[in-house]
């Protein structure tokens, strides 16, 4: 498309709002990360109890 | 953590990528739709990652039925769920390109109501799941029936379509416009897209999973 019309805008705060999306996701995953990471050692820690 | 991951960010770039060169490549002058062509590049992606989820869905359905672990379950009722998030998606975009193209949210098209038929199908699948208490018992009917259910789609999205006399959609019966006078800029946009939507939608579904897992303590 013609680059006069400042349509190049749109596309730029279009990529931040996915990225921004995006970046949270993988917050997201992270943190599920730790949990199950802790979820773990706790379950070994049980198992040496016994 | 980039061993993991990688599919993760390239499903990402993908569609960073398609978003971008999708509003800014030249498009083919069409009649009719105009620039609305650009919405192949965001709709039809929807429909993409739906049908790999309920595909997926479909396989770990099997995977239970011959080896009854509880994981495949979890896997298989959490591909549905992000596969009828897809399906809504591609059905709500398409009703407003429809719109404003061939005038009405909703015609007579034999995609559109395929497609609303095995969305049917599979909302009556979280109806099944959600009235059953006994968890094995749950996921033994569930995973018969999405077999069923999977059946289905594939003939009212895949097979009717094209056996039709007449469809607005290209490719479908009675419509000369198939894939193949898609331009090659086009296509350069239209495959990363698709594929970006589809790993973005195994990540969705590993979230859901990994959720879910923890919280019924399954492993």
């Amino acid at each position: 498309m013609e680059g006069s019309d400042k349509f190049f805008v749109v596309v730029i705060v279009m990529s931040i709002i996915f990225t921004g999306l995006g970046t949270y996701l993988f917050l997201i995953d992270r943190k599920l990360s730790r949990i199950e990471k802790k979820l773990k050692e706790f379950r070994g820690s049980k198992n040496n109890d016994k | 953590m980039i061993r993991n991951m990688w599919w993760k960010v390239l499903g990402l770039l993908l569609v960073l990528y398609s978003i971008i060169a999708g509003l800014l490549i030249d498009v083919p002058a069409l009649p009719v739709i105009h620039q609305t062509i650009r919405n192949l590049f965001y709709h039809v992606s929807m429909w993409f990652a739906m049908f790999v989820m309920l595909g997926t869905s479909f396989i770990f359905s099997i995977r239970y039925l011959s080896g009854f672990r509880m994981k495949d379950d979890l896997m298989a009722s959490g591909a549905v769920y992000t596969g009828i998030f897809f399906g809504l998606m591609g059905l709500m975009t398409g009703m407003v390109w429809a719109k404003f193209t061939w005038g009405d949210f909703w015609t007579n098209d034999p995609q559109l109501n395929g497609a609303a038929v095995s969305m049917m199908a599979y909302l009556a699948y979280t109806v099944l799941r959600g009235s059953i208490d006994e968890v094995a018992m749950r996921a033994r009917i569930s995973a018969v029936y999405n077999i069923f259910a999977f059946m289905l789609l594939v003939i009212f999205l895949g097979v009717l379509p094209r056996l039709a006399d007449s469809s607005l959609h290209p490719g479908k019966g009675g419509n000369t416009s198939t894939m193949e006078g898609l331009d090659m800029t086009m296509r350069m946009v239209f495959y990363p897209a698709a594929l970006g939507w589809v790993l973005i939608a195994f990540w969705l579904l590993q979230l859901h999973t990994r959720r879910r897992a923890l919280i019924q303590g399954i492993h």
